[in-house]
């Protein structure tokens, strides 16, 4: 299926990107698959941010289960 | 149980079944009865979801995992925030979009109706077999707490749960899903909370940490790749996606979850909720567990934590066993008070209380493995002379351990705290079930080739009655429950001999425009007789089972599919 993405706005001037401009469909509403999540901007950079997590609690619970490990 | 823990036990049962009727008044369409007229909020879906998975067997089961196999179960679920992706960004869009009321709907949209009844079929046995064993766990409750016979209980809960979810429909069970899933959260805090104040004074949190490390309860993380080793992270995040995608992309319990969603946004959100909540939830009910078993270093614990079937040893009327059984309970009794000292003394010497020049001999943490090795063995004779007892039958009391030690030492008001999230989570898994059920045998069975022109009013009437059919079909199951082990494991390994196939079907459907019914449909049957067959045949962790069925479904659907083709061509 075709999954349609809108990238948030990059600013040049090196401040914070700004979210996404919504897309409207052809009767003038928001489409309602492109409305943005609550915060990351569009949702392909919320997924991210998902992966990124889960990474970290990966990790987290290996240093815990390497912290806990003990031989001697 | 004192008065104040029953009061808060009832309360919170009333409550809810209360809340569950006025919530769901006035549901007499199919789409408000079962699509709550598409207008849940995300927080409600989300919470509703978890409350869906989280059934009464994740506290009674994953605790008591966390105490005798520790908490390598986390890893179970790394591969679900990926499969939450992978539906937010690709199946919620596609179902909301078709406007179906099930999944199977959507399966013959695209592929066709035999297609369509196999899906719903091999969904229709696996989850009610699950919704049986959802059943069962508050049984087990009840027949520790009361000694209640556990048909008993069943039928009880089974009664409790349509009172609201025949009347109200999907609204009922979302909106007490949400106040079920809060239960649940306080009644883990709860839970977690006093298994470390009961700790021995001397005992802080991070010596339990240490305790439950030594014993080898906090391995979290096993990087080890083995198909036969049921919990690493890679049957984790592998076999752990494949088999969430299909719990929460093709099984309608939960898919009916978030097609009540408002809109795509508010669907996508309730699954991303899941995605960050549910990996903590597990691991912190897990160390709940090691905690438990921590505890039990300080306190003897009993030999047979199934306290009906340890009475039933005890009043054997064979002279032999009775006397094998005297000296085990000794070399029991033996084994726990040198396990005690051996855990006093390492505490005292990691907080440097105990040193060489006291003259002390220090004790290591090989010591304690060993005493926990004791413990096992001297239990074990004891789990023998059972069986011998009960003709053979096999034991396994994973299921009682908390139980046994929330009622004997939690004090009043915290049990009936722990009571109610136990039977709240046990309520919103079923009740949500048993509506998913009732809505596809409706949809994909009844209005499809029974009656296609009926009234809304029709509909609803069948769809309750169909509720109170899974209910009788979940408690007959339910009967049976006793004799399968770990009951948490029970169920994902049930779901895992039907799930690969139906997430293979829908991979099709989503993933590849050019397969065909037919090579759906062939794949489907091959794809199930290969994972029947590889759970017979082969020694491979059941979590692989989810990869094995998609695999050999996409691969032999899509050669039929090109077969078909070119046959055409020719």
């Amino acid at each position: 299926m075709r999954q349609k993405s809108s990238h948030g706005n990059k600013a040049r001037d090196g401040k914070m990107p700004t979210p996404p401009a919504p897309v409207h469909s052809a009767n003038g509403l928001v489409s309602e698959e492109d409305e943005p999540p609550p915060f990351c901007g569009t949702w392909p950079r919320l997924y991210a941010a998902i992966v990124v997590y889960l990474a970290t609690l990966i990790t987290l619970f290996y240093l815990f289960t390497r912290a806990y490990r003990i031989t001697e | 149980m004192s008065w104040i823990d029953w009061l808060v036990l009832l309360a919170s049962l009333v409550g809810i079944v209360g809340y569950g009727l006025y919530k769901g008044r006035g549901s007499n369409t199919v789409q408000g009865y079962l699509l709550a007229d598409k207008s849940m909020p995300w927080w409600a879906m989300g919470l509703s979801i978890m409350a869906t998975q989280a059934s009464a067997i994740t506290f009674i089961g994953t605790t008591g995992q966390g105490y005798s196999d520790g908490m390598r179960f986390v890893q179970f679920y790394f591969g679900l925030p990926l499969a939450m992706i992978l539906i937010a960004a690709f199946v919620v869009p596609m179902f909301h979009r078709s406007g179906v009321v099930t999944a199977y709907e959507f399966i013959e949209n695209r592929f066709d109706a035999k297609t369509r009844v196999a899906a719903c079929i091999i969904f229709l046995i696996q989850r009610g077999l699950g919704a049986g064993l959802a059943l069962y766990a508050p049984a087990v409750v009840l027949s520790v707490i009361m000694g209640w016979p556990e048909r008993f209980t069943v039928i009880i809960m089974a009664v409790i749960v349509l009172a609201y979810a025949v009347p109200g429909g999907i609204k009922a069970v979302t909106w007490t899903d949400v106040q079920q899933m809060i239960l649940i959260f306080l009644g883990v805090i709860a839970a977690f909370t006093t298994a470390l104040v009961l700790l021995p004074k001397n005992v802080s949190f991070g010596d339990a940490l240490y305790l439950a490390g030594v014993s080898g309860r906090l391995n979290a993380v096993d990087l080890s790749f083995d198909l036969n080793n049921r919990y690493n992270i890679w049957s984790g995040l592998i076999g752990g996606m494949f088999l969430a995608l299909s719990y929460f992309g093709c099984d309608q319990s939960q898919v009916q979850r978030y097609l009540t969603g408002k809109s795509i946004r508010h669907s996508r959100l309730s699954l991303i909720f899941n995605a960050i909540a549910k990996v903590p939830l597990q691991f912190f009910i897990l160390l709940t567990g090691a905690m438990v078993f921590t505890f039990y270093l300080f306190e003897a614990p009993p030999m047979l934590f199934n306290r009906v079937e340890s009475a039933r040893l005890a009043q054997t009327a064979d002279p032999a066993i009775a006397q094998q059984l005297s000296v085990v309970e000794q070399q029991y009794q033996q084994s726990l008070t040198e396990r005690r000292i051996v855990s006093e003394a390492l505490v005292l010497q990691k907080n440097a209380e105990v040193t060489p020049a006291m003259g002390s001999r220090l004790q290591t943490p090989e010591d304690l493995r060993s005493a926990n090795a004791a413990v096992l063995a001297s239990r074990q004779k004891g789990v023998e002379l059972l069986k011998q007892v009960n003709g053979g039958v096999a034991y396994d009391d994973t299921n009682y351990i908390f139980l046994t030690f929330v009622m004997k030492y939690f004090p009043i008001g915290m049990i009936g705290l722990v009571m109610a999230a136990i039977f709240a989570a046990a309520m919103s898994t079923i009740s949500a079930e048993l509506n998913s059920l009732a809505t596809s045998s409706t949809i994909d069975l009844y209005r499809r080739f029974l009656k296609r022109d009926g009234t809304d009013r029709h509909y609803v009437n069948v769809s309750k009655l169909s509720t109170v059919f899974w209910g009788i079909y979940a408690a007959t199951f339910a009967f049976f429950g006793g004799s399968l082990g770990s009951l948490i494991e029970a169920i994902n390994m049930v779901g895992s001999l039907f799930y690969g196939s139906l997430l293979g079907v829908f991979v099709l459907a989503f993933a590849f425009p050019r397969a065909t019914a037919n090579g759906a449909f062939i794949g489907l049957i091959v794809g199930e007789i290969t994972v029947l067959a590889t759970s017979k045949l082969s020694t491979i962790s059941f979590l692989w089972y989810n990869v094995v069925g998609c695999a050999v479904v996409v691969a032999v659907g899509l050669l039929i599919s090109r077969f078909e083709k070119s046959s055409r061509i020719e």
